[in-house]
């Protein structure tokens, strides 16, 4: 599903964030990277998501060397694929719940129905649907971070990534979300998740810890 | 130092010329660079960064043809304007066959600029593929692009350096009018033959592109351009001029014909390049572009219905032919 | 018809060919230089059917009328003196080309440096030169015609014309 060979990332010529990581991920699997910030998580997931592109190596996206292609294939690709969650949300503040996953559903559809359909749906599996004509700016952090999510899971993304998740929670959101990402890895997402956070120990998943740039399982 | 060459508007057009060298010359480093190593295969960090550095090449093309339109259209303007300067000139004819560079250059940056559609063209067709089949091809075909631009560099720098004020020029009716008794018409015809030919040709150009006979069209094309630019100056300019000794391809640029100069042969240049260029594409690559297609059959056709109508209407309105 | 519409555009693309070939096959243009003028003598002109290369228009006469012929055997026609004199100011083989005239007094082709001009006769582009084979008091030689050509004293300058028409008693 996700195949990685060699990746590195440097910003500088002397300055390298990813060093030479290689390893693979099946699909449906749940996997957390840990590291302390500063590793590298981040941008590796930047790259997974399509949005960065490495300095060498492989990344295969079902099968599909994903960085060679062309900007429009490439942002197809993305909305087909991949759901992002970043650590800050980016989400439109002054739009409401709504209006903010028609922009992201608006970029594979032209039918109002289906995309009616498809948004109440994101909603109701991440559980907003409740708050769906609030405006995003005056919703709680948790609030938000489903918002995100519903976003991500608009057009049936396969792959889901997190950039620490629970950051911005307080311990009873964090309990929350580590239910619902369980029942998105019932419902057979490939789920990456970068955190520093010891909550996701609990959890039955692969783990691969992140050091300078360096992947150790 | 020459007067010509403080005039603002000649100061504005070659400051842009530099910066269009300047914007090719950056482009054309990196159409070699591709030339020499790209391999979509490969993942290294060299193509990784001649991947990053293909899209800047891209860009860089797209603002060359973007400016040059507009910077061949103001070439137009500023070779109008300069007949004030002039002794003898009335028009642009007089001021771009001042000297020998004139003609050529403006040949030449009509054809640039049917180079970089055609580029554009394949650009386009590329990037639609998921796997940069023509990359290559496009760098390569930049090249080319180049040194025409290098040569229209050297056109420009020479003509405006060698537009003198002091030497009266001649003017349209003198360059365009006839020789008495002679005929200025190409392969000899008369202004009944070459009107025929004209609409025949424009039939053969617009069916073809109806019917998608792309054959056709890359040989008929050329011929209607031809013809169309004779019976332009010598027919139709004759009822845009309303007056049957005035042939000239520039004076219709001029305020007093409502600058229809620009809209007839933008319409003609337009719509014979985008038929050129969507038979190019089916032949060589087997892509029928219906968009292409579409612009071309407008523009074509824009271009005969205003021609037509000065006649069309001038006879209205008086009665008689000229 | 969307078989037969190839096939019609073919026919008619090949009638605009067609009409090409026709139209170069039907008339010749007017004569402005003749090449190969092995014996160097003047050629008979086709009046109304060639152009003085100078003043653009068709000669219409004989009389008076001018030829050049270069050292490489090229021909080229005038319908006034001044023309001539006009034309090949600026031309590599002004010294050695050979100039002639066809003169009204005697109706034959000379050769234009040892004829004499008259100086007010109407001629086609109205510089006044009326070539001729013989010499009288009204005549100017070669030379001097050429030097009254260049610098602008001619019937075709007014303020000259009336010192012409002023000091000759007609």
């Amino acid at each position: 599903m996700i195949d990685i060979q060699n990746l590195t990332k440097k910003v500088q010529p002397n300055q390298t964030i990813l060093d030479n990581i290689s390893f693979r991920v099946k699909k449906g699997e749940l996997v957390i990277v840990k590291g302390v910030s500063g590793s590298g998580k981040t941008t590796l997931l930047s790259i997974l998501a399509t949005l960065d592109k490495p300095t060498s190596g492989k990344v295969l996206i079902n099968n599909q060397a994903v960085h060679k292609l062309p900007d429009l294939h490439l942002s197809l690709f993305r909305a087909q694929h991949i759901g992002f969650v970043a650590q800050h949300f980016n989400l439109i503040e002054h739009l409401s719940v709504y209006d903010n996953l028609l922009i992201a559903k608006g970029a594979l559809t032209n039918s109002i129905k289906e995309a009616k359909s498809d948004i109440t749906k994101a909603l109701k599996q991440a559980n907003i649907l409740h708050k769906k004509d609030a405006i995003v700016k005056n919703l709680s952090g948790g609030e938000k971070q489903r918002t995100a999510i519903a976003r991500a899971l608009v057009n049936c993304a396969d792959i889901l990534l997190f950039d620490e998740p629970t950051a911005a929670l307080d311990s009873k959101n964090s309990q929350t979300f580590l239910e619902l990402l369980q029942n998105l890895h019932k419902m057979q997402k490939t789920i990456i998740v970068a955190t520093h956070d010891p909550i996701f120990d609990t959890l039955k998943a692969k783990t691969f810890i992140m050091q300078d740039g360096k992947l150790y399982e | 130092m020459n007067k010509i060459l403080l005039n603002q508007k000649v100061i504005i057009y070659l400051s842009i010329e530099t910066l269009l060298l300047l914007l090719a010359t950056i482009a054309f480093f990196i159409a070699f660079k591709i030339v020499k190593n790209w391999d979509i295969n490969s993942f290294t960090p060299n193509q990784f960064t001649l991947e990053r550095e293909n899209y800047l090449f891209i860009t860089l093309v797209q603002m060359l043809l973007f400016f040059s339109i507009f910077d061949t259209i103001y070439f137009i303007y500023v070779i109008d304007k300069l007949h004030l300067f002039i002794p003898g000139a009335m028009c642009a004819a007089g001021v771009i066959n001042a000297n020998s560079f004139g003609v050529p250059l403006l040949l030449l940056k009509l054809f640039f600029i049917f180079l970089l559609l055609l580029w554009q063209n394949i650009n386009i067709l590329d990037l639609r593929e998921k796997t940069f089949p023509y990359t290559k091809i496009k760098a390569s075909f930049f090249i080319i692009i180049f040194l025409a631009l290098i040569a229209i560099i050297y056109f420009d720098i020479n003509y405006f350096f060698h537009l003198k004020t002091n030497l009266p020029v001649s003017c349209c009716s003198t360059l365009y009018g006839q020789l008495e008794g002679q005929n200025p018409l190409p392969f000899n015809l008369d202004t009944k033959l070459l009107l025929i030919l004209f609409y025949l040709l424009f039939i053969v150009v617009f069916g073809a592109l109806i019917g998608e006979v792309a054959f056709l069209i890359l040989l008929a094309t050329p011929l209607f351009l031809y013809i169309a630019y004779y019976s332009v100056t010598y027919f139709f300019g004759t009822y845009i001029y309303e007056l049957p000794t005035h042939k000239c391809p520039f004076c219709m640029f001029q305020k007093e014909y409502y600058y229809i100069g620009y809209l007839i042969w933008g319409s003609l240049f337009l719509g014979t390049f985008f038929a050129l260029i969507w038979a190019i594409d089916a032949l060589l690559f087997k892509i029928w572009q219906k968009k292409l297609k579409l612009i071309a059959q407008i523009s074509l056709f824009l271009f005969v219905i205003i021609c037509s109508s000065y006649v069309a209407f001038y006879y209205f309105k008086n009665g008689v032919f000229l | 018809m969307k078989k037969l519409m190839p096939f019609l555009l073919t026919l008619l693309f090949l009638g605009a060919i067609a009409i090409i070939f026709i139209a170069l096959a039907k008339k010749e243009a007017p004569i402005t230089v003749v090449t190969n003028n092995f014996e160097g003598k003047p050629l008979p002109i086709k009046l109304n059917k060639t152009n003085d290369t100078e003043c653009a228009m068709l000669i219409k006469t004989q009389t008076n009328a001018a030829e050049v012929i270069a050292p490489d055997r090229k021909t080229w026609f005038f319908d006034d003196p001044g023309c001539m004199v006009k034309w090949i100011q600026n031309k590599p083989f002004k010294k050695k080309a050979k100039l002639w005239v066809f003169t009204i007094d005697t109706k034959r082709w000379i050769d234009a440096k040892k004829a004499f001009y008259t100086t007010t006769y109407h001629s086609a582009m109205h510089y006044g030169f009326g070539a001729m084979e013989k010499n009288s008091s009204k005549t100017i030689n070669f030379h001097t015609m050429v030097q009254r050509m260049l610098h602008n004293q001619t019937m075709a300058n007014p303020k000259f014309r009336k010192k012409l028409l002023g000091t000759s008693n007609e």
